[in-house]
């Protein structure tokens, strides 16, 4: 009886360390915000990485070096979140000055600042498609709102939320829009002008949800809450495939690696944890040592990079050693 | 050849005259909710629009029982036009609207938060105007300063207090001088654009804003706090 307690103990503290995690990171600090960094956004070629902070700034990386290439100032309160369009050719912004603010992101320069919500704006996204005529934004008024940027004018403005709205995402078939919001709902949005209401109100999650992401197939949508659990949706049907007890605190970012299965998650925790969505599998832990509120990563996962609550942007690169030895490089606890 | 060059500026003719045809008979229209900024009930209120030599274009009436819905129509694609909401107890509300030159049908939104302006009524400035423990306006915020000018400008006998709430719990002292500097920052400002000084109170504070206290959940969104600015009407007579 004794050997057995012993053998089901090993196997339990063992099972996740051997036969779970199976890929491996070290980790680099590449440069400092002046506060917390609440968003990460890797561009479409995987070039470049821009990061919005507490600090009311955003900062564009260079992949795969991490060179600092620009300080984007001009919001007047913190920078909730970021978004490059689908030809990487600008960044929207979104701030608690309740502005959503469109930057060129090869000269830096201030295109746009577009504002009509009547509280902070905490989301948004730009459609992924060529043309980036759209930005989609969210905000604590309730409302998303889907702008025309260049022609600086609100195209349609979605009400159902009962509560603030936390995230939102383009669909990269540019066809929907995804919400998630502090009344522990998602709902799915036609991007066509003309329709008003929810194409699908998702219910599954139980406690407020932070983030949304499609895959890039946008056949599958991933939802993250306040709880450190993750859903994985099948689209268009809405239907639940997995739900994963990712975390020990909330989640506030995650997104999705270009094979479409394999998806990063963040917390506050201070885990980076990589997923299979198909199987559930947990192909990663990472110790970062420090809270982490935003994460992205390159199409093929070689580098998940992720905003912290000490202010630095750091680097997880994968390597060739064995699981079992990964271990944090640097960071303050 | 003659003939075939006359064909030509005929057909261009008529293709241009077709286009114009097509922009003066597309309606584009507006839709959006009003709200009470402070209270965020939903109100019925009068949305109008002007074109640029000041003539009223069309008028429309928001409802209070279906969520403040207005819906504004008949303006014309390639037009700018003001869209003003004017409602008596609230600061005046102008939305500058540059329609895109479209040849079909569209509809876009504008939302309106009106700010009450009466008697005993204290309104949160928008967005802080202070950068964190700085008693200086900061470079961008008079534009939500701009409001209140404009309407006690208008409204000559119209006195009241500048309030303000420190960004942290901490240091009474220290707080109290924080806040006194600011409000006196927001006193400049307003007596700079024309505001006589014996119309405005100052206060500041040793502890933050009760109504509107620092976060205490652990949320990044909204989590940078700075100390509210309000100002409180006192009088109008």
């Amino acid at each position: 009886m004794g050997i057995l307690f012993v053998l089901l103990l090993f196997y339990w503290l063992e099972l996740p360390a051997y036969s779970q995690a199976t890929l491996n990171y070290e980790m680099r600090i590449v440069g400092k915000h002046d506060d917390e960094v609440l968003g990460v956004f890797v561009n479409e070629a995987n070039t470049m990485v821009a990061t919005c902070s507490l600090d009311e700034t955003i900062k564009i990386w260079s992949l795969p070096n991490g060179e600092e290439l620009k300080t984007l100032r001009g919001h007047l309160g913190q920078v909730n979140n970021i978004s490059f369009s689908g030809n990487d050719l600008w960044l929207a912004s979104a701030s608690t000055d309740r502005t959503v603010r469109i930057w060129d992101v090869n000269t830096g320069e201030l295109l746009k600042v577009l504002r009509g919500h009547t509280d902070q704006v905490i989301g948004v996204y730009f459609s992924q498609d060529d043309s980036a005529r759209f930005v989609a934004s969210t905000s604590f008024d309730n409302t998303i709102k889907l702008w025309d940027w260049r022609q600086g004018i609100e195209v349609k403005t979605l009400r159902g939320h009962k509560a603030p709205i936390n995230n939102v995402a383009y669909s990269y078939d540019g066809k929907t829009i995804a919400s998630c919001s502090d009344d522990k709902t998602i709902m799915i949005w036609s991007t066509d002008l003309t329709t008003q209401e929810p194409l699908l109100t998702l219910v599954g999650h139980s406690a407020p949800v932070l983030s949304v992401i499609y895959s890039f197939d946008s056949k599958k949508l991933a939802s993250c809450d306040q709880s450190g659990e993750i859903i994985i949706w099948e689209l268009p049907k809405g239907k639940i495939l997995r739900k994963i007890k990712a975390h020990k605190d909330l989640i506030q970012d995650i997104s999705f690696a270009e094979d479409n299965s394999t998806l990063v998650s963040a917390s506050l925790d201070r885990f980076v944890k990589l997923w299979n969505t198909d199987t559930g599998a947990n192909l990663m832990s990472f110790d970062t040592g420090v809270e982490v509120w935003s994460v992205d990563l390159v199409s093929d996962a070689s580098i998940i990079i992720i905003g912290c609550a000490d202010g630095t942007v750091r680097f997880l690169t994968k390597t060739n050693a064995k699981p079992q030895e990964q271990k944090r490089k640097g960071g303050k606890k | 050849m003659k003939k075939i060059l006359s064909l030509i500026i005929l057909v261009i003719i008529l293709l241009r005259l077709n286009s114009i045809a097509q922009f003066t008979s597309t309606v584009v229209s507006i839709s959006g909710t009003v709200k009470n900024a402070i209270t965020k009930e939903p109100m019925t209120v009068y949305i109008t629009a002007y074109d640029q030599q000041g003539k009223k274009v069309n008028t429309a009436r928001s409802n209070s029982s279906d969520n403040g819905y207005y819906f504004l129509t008949g303006l014309k694609p390639g037009e700018t036009y003001q869209i003003v909401v004017d409602q008596p107890g609230f600061l005046k509300e102008v939305y500058e609207l540059n329609i895109p030159k479209v040849s079909q049908y569209a509809e876009y939104s504008k939302d309106f938060a009106l700010i009450p302006f009466t008697e005993g009524s204290t309104i949160p400035v928008p967005v802080p105007p202070f950068e964190l423990n700085k008693t200086k306006i900061r470079f961008g915020a008079e534009m939500y300063l701009e409001p209140f000018a404009k309407a006690f400008s208008s409204n000559k006998n119209a006195k009241f207090e500048i309030i303000c709430y420190p960004d942290k719990v901490g240091d009474r002292k220290e707080n109290q001088r924080l806040t006194e500097e600011r409000s006196k920052s927001i006193m400049a400002y307003f007596v700079a654009n024309g505001i006589e000084p014996d119309r405005i109170r100052i206060r500041g504070n040793a502890d933050p804003d009760p109504q509107n206290p620092p976060p205490i959940e652990k949320r990044a969104k909204g989590k940078r706090y700075i100390g509210t600015t309000y100002i409180k009407i006192l009088s109008l007579k």
